[in-house]
């Protein structure tokens, strides 16, 4: 048989695969069968992460309303806040409380009391 | 004339291979002329309005936006009411001009109100003049209206019953009712005139004296006529068109000293925004992979390799399948084989881009208003107007960084508990 080269098949798809991890740290951005393994890492813990995501957001959430709630004297706590809200019909979610106590904590307050009347 | 007028038709119709794409090709030629700069969202205004509108229809950044099912039912009767609310008078300049207030020395004043909106199961917070993505709203299209060239119209009109007129008779109909809120008064006349006279190509030259030349032609079954407006309405016509959107779910409407809370929602209270673009999201790669099977490799990164090599169909011996691709039919297997390349085919979500110009509404509605005493026992900064200071008005939406969850700066320490003011 002839020689045959494999040519740049091989160099073409690795490239791709360098790219990708081109801002690793070390040697995760060096040494092509690292990059592999790394990539794999990376997309998979995206992948599994982007779930993550939603439910860390809201850990945060209801740590920051839990915060900004025990700090006015005249309201409770956060399940407390929560549960009146139900009961109020209020929509306001997580989010939208959590940015109001970063930004405008008054109205964080209003709604807690006019809840709890 | 004639030819040139022709020539002009010619280019243009080549160039219609969709309703949605004319106002398009015609916008290239227009972003230069009638580019305007970026409006400054402080100040709010009739003019700011318009400016903004005006570069709406040039800015290609991208939007996400999702349609609920919900706010369509909302939107669509929305979007038929635009001809009876001109873009300028949705501006709530009554309900702003009692609110304003210079919270800080900065040069953008910004209107002192903010809203908690619904759109589609995901809630936002919403002063006007921000930008925000949202879901993908179908019927709010960008390009319903046509742009307006400073010297040619081209208006699809057909000449028979068929069923081409019947596909395209909502976005003819969008499109009259949109060039009747921007267009000079003799464009509807004419639009109106053709209409009901669509056999009679002659009527439309003679219904105006202020357009200087019309031809009509006949391409591709569909009939077309152009008007060449005068110099003299180039100016008049020079507000490039746009898309208004009413949201109605507003959950929370505050201003600086009342809060508009909503059991669940404020009663007839709207935000109107614009449409500036629907895009697509930025592109999320999505990685299946199961490690250390038995009768498996760790090939995730070789099924990835594997499809990129375009050998979809013959692949047998490099290196194992996935279980799940192995046996699966023939449509399934290629979604999953779209899911395993990565790179390449990502997946995007459709998003629209909206911009907020404007609270209204809520005025009636009971509001709980910030007791004085009760002001006073808390921090300052409480009331210092964070909310309309705090988001970001970028100048250019492609270069921020986007995210679902974007906490506006700067972000006080909430555990801060000594700073409480007694």
């Amino acid at each position: 048989m002839t020689r045959i080269r494999r040519g740049y098949i091989a160099r073409r798809r690795r490239t791709k695969i360098r790219l990708f991890a081109s801002s690793f740290r070390g040697a995760h951005s060096r040494l092509t069968r690292t990059i592999i393994q790394q990539k794999i890492k990376a997309l998979f813990s995206a992948y599994r992460d982007r779930d993550r995501h939603k439910r860390n957001f809201r850990c945060l959430w209801v740590t920051r309303i839990n915060a900004a709630i025990r700090e006015n004297a005249a309201s409770c706590s956060y399940s407390t806040l929560i549960n009146n809200l139900y009961k109020r019909q209020l929509l306001l979610n997580r989010k939208i409380l959590a940015q109001l106590a970063i930004l405008n904590r008054n109205c964080l307050y209003l709604i807690s009391n006019d809840t709890i009347k | 004339m004639a030819a040139s007028s022709s020539t002009t038709l010619v280019a243009l119709c080549s160039s219609f291979t969709t309703q949605c794409k004319i106002s398009k090709t015609q916008n290239a030629p227009l972003s230069k002329t009638l580019c305007l700069s970026k409006p400054n969202f402080g100040s709010l205004s009739k003019t700011t309005q318009k400016l903004s509108s005006s570069s709406l229809i040039f800015s290609k950044k991208p939007t996400f936006l999702d349609k609920p099912p919900k706010l369509s039912e909302s939107e669509a009767p929305v979007i038929e009411e635009e001809p009876e609310v001109p873009a300028s008078e949705a501006n709530p300049e009554p309900a702003s001009s009692q609110i304003v207030e210079v919270a800080t020395e900065e040069p953008p004043k910004r209107e002192e109100i903010f809203a908690v909106v619904m759109v589609g199961g995901r809630q936002y917070i919403v002063i006007p003049g921000r930008w925000l993505y949202v879901q993908r709203l179908k019927d709010a299209n960008v390009n319903d209206k046509y742009v307006l060239s400073a010297y040619v119209i081209s208006i699809v009109l057909l000449s028979s019953l068929t069923l081409i007129w019947g596909c395209q008779r909502s976005f003819f109909l969008s499109a009259m009712v949109n060039v009747k809120l921007q267009c000079h008064d003799v464009i509807l006349k004419c639009m109106l005139y053709c209409r009901s006279n669509k056999d009679e190509n002659t009527a439309l030259c003679s219904d105006s004296s202020y357009l200087k030349f019309c031809t009509f032609a006949n391409i591709m079954h569909k009939s077309y006529f152009t008007l060449s407006i005068s110099s003299i309405q180039k100016e008049e016509i020079s507000a490039a068109p746009i898309s208004q959107i009413t949201l109605n779910k507003v959950l929370l409407v505050g201003t600086r000293t009342t809060a508009y809370i909503g059991k669940p929602v404020v009663t007839n209270a709207a935000v109107h925004a614009v449409v500036e673009e629907q895009g697509l999201d930025a592109k999320k790669i999505v990685f299946k992979y199961k490690r250390k099977k038995n009768y498996r490799r760790n090939i995730g990164h070789r099924q990835h390799t594997w499809f990129r090599l375009g050998l979809v169909a013959g692949f047998c011996s490099c290196g194992v399948k996935k279980k799940g691709l192995k046996k699966a039919p023939m449509e399934k297997r290629t979604r999953e084989i779209k899911y395993a390349l990565g790179l390449s085919l990502g997946v995007s979500r459709p998003n629209t881009r909206i911009r907020i110009t404007g609270i209204t509404g809520y005025q009636d509605y009971p509001g709980n208003v910030l007791r004085e005493d009760y002001a006073s026992h808390l921090h300052p900064e409480n009331y210092s107007g964070e909310v309309w200071t705090a988001f970001q008005f970028p100048e250019a939406p492609g270069t921020q960084k986007r995210g679902p969850y974007r906490v506006p700066h700067p972000v006080p320490d909430l555990l801060d508990l000594k700073r409480k003011t007694d």
